[in-house]
């Protein structure tokens, strides 16, 4: 079955994926100083897949892949929690906080946005904008998989 | 500043369930033993901190825990406003039910389920749900109660539906799946009741500032409602055998030990939240009357049933009938003189009736799920014989089924016989009911044990795996240590639970 779509929407969707994942990362890297976070910048990445497979109409074979990268942010998110376990106080306790080093900065009164402040909290949106990747665009991929609109290329 | 580990341990009974269910797809991945590995002392470590946080209740007394505070254990005003767990005797006395089935259980999958594939998936799910129930009864927040409920409903509902080929199986999950959603919804609409009310969620400002309004009544017999429908009583019951009898088979104990979670949070709030807004006579005759019915049509219900899991099923509704008559009873009569005459007699004969029947029904399905392993039929009229085949599950069905009817040297007797003798003081009726439904239930256990047990034999049984015996005996030993020291357990484990909820006489 060709669910391929015109060579000009497969060009652009092509190009337009860069800014729309430069986007989602920007997204979860400021989460701790503007609007958005993990979810929201991973949700924005995954449209991207959203894009390519409707363009498309195929992708490879990574199943796999999505799910081991689900897995380990979820299970980063919570080694994450648990440091603040480990150091003596209690789960999510922001322990990296005003520590300096590279997300331990502090920041005081108006400042242009550094994003090396916050903890454990930019490491966490990190982890849990992986996660959302992955996981959004595995149930886009199985979607478009049952529906019939994606070849899988082994 | 370092806090002691001991006292972390409420926060770890929650954070290893969740840390493992995301570890085991990647465990998966290496390999099948590996991962059955991390499963498995996942659950363990789960079991270890329950010990732990028992050992420390029972030395030192109950204390709060608070989620993101420098010292989780110091109680200041603000800390009211995050999210608190609260361990105590009530909390002890229901981790302890959910983790034992959960090990059983969990041991029981490894040979039950080791023909299917994609098992990282199903231990996840599995993990979640024990996480879920866990912070159910742990938790001392009411909106952080809305969350664990939606955990374990959804991931509940996944391992139901785990046998996708089979139709039956995903009309249960999704029956089970619209009853849990709109369960849901409603909690958060009377969750919004109280916030909207007082402006605060936890469960000690939600007490001391509750003035028994309207809108207060409103919202508590919206919760009620709510609860019972999750812990699968008449007439809010037509999911649980549906969902009982298509989960795989080592699920189903698991599934009925939601429902046994969702019981202990009706009791838990109704005793420590609501107590002082109500008038008792009026929860406790509501419960009465759940109670009754659930024990009387679930054991009617079971009556007509030729497939073995869902008679079973049935029965576990009208088992739920007991501990609901028995706590309203006792509620009934708080305040009243009568409280210490009996009352408080029936609310121990029923918390202690709710860890037996934790382990006695897990030791049923497994047993019955034993059965179906062998002989491949759930249909009574099929099954025979297997006695002769597999002694083993023979004896492990004749203790949990001794023990659901109540017969004298096993453990659901004890707490029947204080459930009986309570009751009658209250009224003689409800006393007379609760035998005729045990009555039943003996006949019904004698009913399954002729049909699939007895007989010549058949040839139809087959070895069941050695894991599956091991998890049964766990529960065996388990059942008969109860058995032998009931009143130990009474003034152990019980008593401390009724002291924390501050009904104690």
């Amino acid at each position: 079955m060709n669910v391929k779509m015109s060579v000009v929407v497969r060009t652009v969707a092509d190009i337009m994926v860069v800014p729309i994942v430069v986007f989602g990362i920007y997204l979860i890297l400021h989460g701790h100083l503007t609007p958005g976070g993990g979810f929201q910048g991973g949700a924005v990445v995954a449209s991207s897949t959203a894009l390519l497979i409707v363009a498309h109409g195929a992708m490879k074979d990574n199943k796999t892949d999505l799910s081991n990268m689900e897995s380990t942010g979820l299970t980063l998110f919570f080694l994450l929690a648990m440091v603040g376990l480990i150091m003596g106080f209690s789960l999510f306790y922001n322990s990296l906080a005003g520590t300096g080093g590279i997300f331990g900065g502090t920041v005081s009164g108006i400042n242009p946005g550094y994003i090396n402040t916050g903890g454990t909290i930019p490491l966490m949106n990190i982890v849990v904008g992986m996660e959302v990747i992955a996981a959004l665009s595995l149930i886009l991929w199985m979607m478009a998989k049952r529906s019939g609109s994606l070849e899988v290329e082994k | 500043m370092n806090v002691d580990l001991l006292l972390q341990s409420p926060v770890f009974i929650l954070g290893i369930p969740l840390l493992f269910a995301f570890l085991t797809p990647l465990a998966d991945k290496v390999s099948k033993e590996l991962r059955n590995a991390v499963f498995i002392i996942g659950l363990l470590l789960t079991a270890l901190f329950v010990s732990l946080m028992a050992y420390e209740v029972y030395t030192i007394g109950s204390w709060t825990y608070v989620f993101g505070a420098e010292d989780p254990t110091a109680i200041t005003d603000v800390s009211f406003f995050r999210i608190t767990f609260l361990a105590d005797g009530f909390a002890v006395l229901a981790t302890l039910t959910i983790i034992i089935t959960a090990v059983g259980v969990g041991i029981y999958s490894f040979g039950n389920m080791k023909d299917f594939d994609d098992l990282g998936k199903f231990y996840t799910l599995f993990l979640l749900t024990l996480a879920g129930v866990m912070g159910m009864v742990l938790t001392s927040d009411l909106f952080n109660l809305f969350v664990w409920f939606e955990v374990t409903s959804i991931a509940s509902c996944g391992l139901i539906a785990y046998h996708n080929e089979r139709g039956e199986s995903v009309e249960a999950a999704l029956k089970y799946m619209i009853i849990s959603v709109i369960a849901g919804l409603l909690l958060l609409f009377s969750i919004g009741f109280f916030y909207g009310e007082y402006g605060v969620l936890n469960y000690f400002l939600i007490r001391d500032s509750m003035d028994g309004a309207f809108i207060d009544i409103l919202a508590i017999g919206l919760v009620m409602v709510i609860l019972s429908m999750k812990a699968s009583s008449v007439p809010m019951h037509m999911w649980a055998p549906d969902a009982y009898s298509e989960a795989p088979d080592s699920i189903t104990p698991f599934i009925a030990i939601t429902s046994l979670g969702s019981l202990f949070v009706l009791f838990r709030l109704i005793f420590f939240v609501f107590r002082g807004a109500v008038e008792p006579s009026s929860i406790g005759n509501l419960l009465i009357i759940l109670g009754v019915l659930s024990m009387f049509v679930g054991v009617s219900m079971a009556l007509k049933q030729s497939d073995v899991k869902r008679l079973i099923a049935y029965l576990s509704v009208s088992q739920i009938g007991y501990m609901m008559m028995a706590v309203g009873v006792g509620f009934a009569t708080l305040g009243t003189a009568d409280y210490g005459a009996f009352g408080v007699n029936a609310v121990e004969g029923g918390f202690f009736h709710m860890i037996n029947d934790g382990v006695y029904k897990a030791l049923l399905f497994l047993s019955v799920g034993g059965i179906i392993y062998a002989a491949d039929t759930r249909d009574l009229n099929r099954l025979g014989g297997l006695a002769h085949s597999m002694p083993f599950t023979t004896f492990f069905f004749i203790i949990g089924g001794l023990s659901i009817a109540g017969i004298p040297p096993l453990s659901g007797f004890s707490s029947k016989l204080l459930i009986y003798k309570s009751v009658y003081l209250y009224n003689p009726v409800l006393a007379i009911i609760a035998l005729v439904v045990s009555i039943v239930t003996l006949a019904l256990i004698g009913k399954i044990f002729f049909n699939a047990f007895l007989g010549p034999d058949q040839k139809i049984g087959m070895k069941i795996p050695r894991s599956m015996i091991l998890s049964m005996g766990v529960l065996t030993v388990i059942i008969v240590i109860f058995s032998l020291f009931p009143n130990y357990v009474v003034s152990e484990i019980i008593a401390p639970a009724i002291e924390a909820l501050g009904v104690a006489v």
